[in-house]
């Protein structure tokens, strides 16, 4: 029954076999939305093990969340964010304009729209329209992912969209 | 539950976490909602099926088993079952019910069954077709039933909660009834005398049908593994096409 590896061989205390039971479990998702963020097949699968060795080593705060899926959505968008911003540093012109063949407009859309918001929000405001308006999360998700409270999360989404109005960075679709 | 369930929820669904029972009533009556998740599903498996996939995990594992701490985590949540290469599509859609079951074979090996609408074991089945999988525990209060499937592995019951499930005493006790869809289909249930966290049991057999896709085997042949349940059974469903 799976790999020969000692059962206590893997980080965080996870034997091996967790560590890719959970990798078969949330890989696909860090890699489905970093690549929304990224833009780059390369540059996600990077996310993917950014995510996983904080995955791994806070083990026990993983272990506490009660809806997981959340965690990982909330790392995921911190660890894309900030390769992005890297990314900025390191090459400003490949920056948005980095899709590989057989994105579509909707990806190349969102990302244009988050290189805006990179330029003009905080990062907390850039947090929320990511999983708001790229994710498509409910107040109460986002609440949720960030662990706000419902009355934060309300006001919080009222500025930012007021914002994203006045730079004209809101999403199609949205009114 | 009249809005479409979110991403975030239909990521939860596809992973093979628990959601909320309104969630689940919506996808049973939403086919926007299906069509999205069986999108998802088969965008699980593509990435999955990336080399590069295999390559972050194995640099992953590579760095975890750097000298392990000497007390172990166990991650509750691991026991809402992974899928592995993250599929499963809808294959069979589930509608509870509770009725009666016969003791007549408590004292018997535990046993899986598909039932049909005559009540009679079936290995074959077309497509549209209700079945009832029943389970009879032999003794054994506790068990969990997965459907193994060509995407890989899903939890057929318990639906929610982290926890084997407790068994009705019967030879043939209904969990589920279930719509057929097509593919063949492997039902394995795993049975217990003590109430054990699903991840237990099921994540060896995640990682049994992980190995067996990457060595292009097919899951249905799989095995379950010497030892890891008190005791298993398993019926192989053929699907006409």
């Amino acid at each position: 029954m799976g790999p020969k590896a000692p059962r206590e061989a893997a980080s965080g205390g996870l034997t091996r076999e967790e560590v890719q039971a959970l990798y078969a479990q949330f890989s696909p998702v860090v890699y489905r939305r970093a690549r929304v963020l990224l833009g780059r097949d390369a540059d996600a699968w990077d996310a993917v093990q950014e995510v996983f060795e904080k995955m791994l080593s806070q083990g026990a705060t993983f272990r506490r969340e009660a809806r997981p899926m959340t965690w990982v959505y909330r790392v995921t968008t911190n660890v894309a964010l900030n390769l992005l911003r890297s990314r900025r540093v390191r090459e400003p012109a490949l920056a948005v304009v980095s899709d590989e063949p057989g994105v579509g407009p909707e990806a190349v859309e969102a990302r244009m729209l988050l290189a805006k918001w990179l330029q003009h929000l905080t990062e907390r405001e850039v947090e929320v329209a990511a999983l708001l308006y790229l994710d498509g999360l409910t107040q109460q998700e986002v609440a949720d992912v960030l662990g706000l409270s419902r009355k934060t999360i309300v006001r919080e989404v009222e500025e930012l969209r007021a914002k994203l109005e006045a730079l004209s960075a809101l999403p199609g679709g949205v009114t | 539950m009249s809005e479409h369930l979110s991403m975030l929820v239909l990521d939860e669904v596809a992973a093979g976490l628990p959601v909320s029972a309104e969630a689940s009533a919506h996808l049973e009556s939403c086919e926007a909602c299906r069509m999205k998740l069986d999108e998802l599903r088969a965008s699980r498996a593509s990435v999955a099926a990336n080399p590069s996939s295999a390559r972050t995990l194995e640099k992953l594992l590579a760095k975890a088993e750097a000298p392990a701490p000497k007390r172990g985590l166990r991650l509750v949540h691991v026991a809402a079952v992974a899928l592995p290469l993250a599929a499963a599509l809808a294959l069979l859609v589930f509608n509870p019910i509770r009725q009666g079951g016969d003791d007549t074979r408590l004292k018997g090996a535990p046993a899986v069954e598909l039932l049909d609408a005559q009540g009679r074991a079936v290995t074959k089945a077309k497509p549209g077709e209700t079945l009832t999988l029943t389970v009879g525990g032999a003794g054994y209060p506790y068990a969990v039933v997965v459907a193994i499937d060509a995407q890989g592995l899903s939890t057929l019951w318990p639906k929610t909660g982290g926890e084997l499930g407790a068994l009705e005493r019967g030879a043939r006790v209904p969990l589920d009834t279930l719509t057929v869809t097509p593919g063949d289909v492997r039902v394995v249930a795993l049975f217990s005398s003590k109430p054990l966290l699903l991840g237990k049991l099921t994540t060896p057999l995640v990682n049994e049908v992980m190995k067996r896709a990457q060595a292009r085997q097919s899951p249905l042949d799989l095995e379950v593994p010497p030892g890891l349940a008190e005791a298993s059974a398993s019926v192989r469903l053929e699907v006409a096409p």
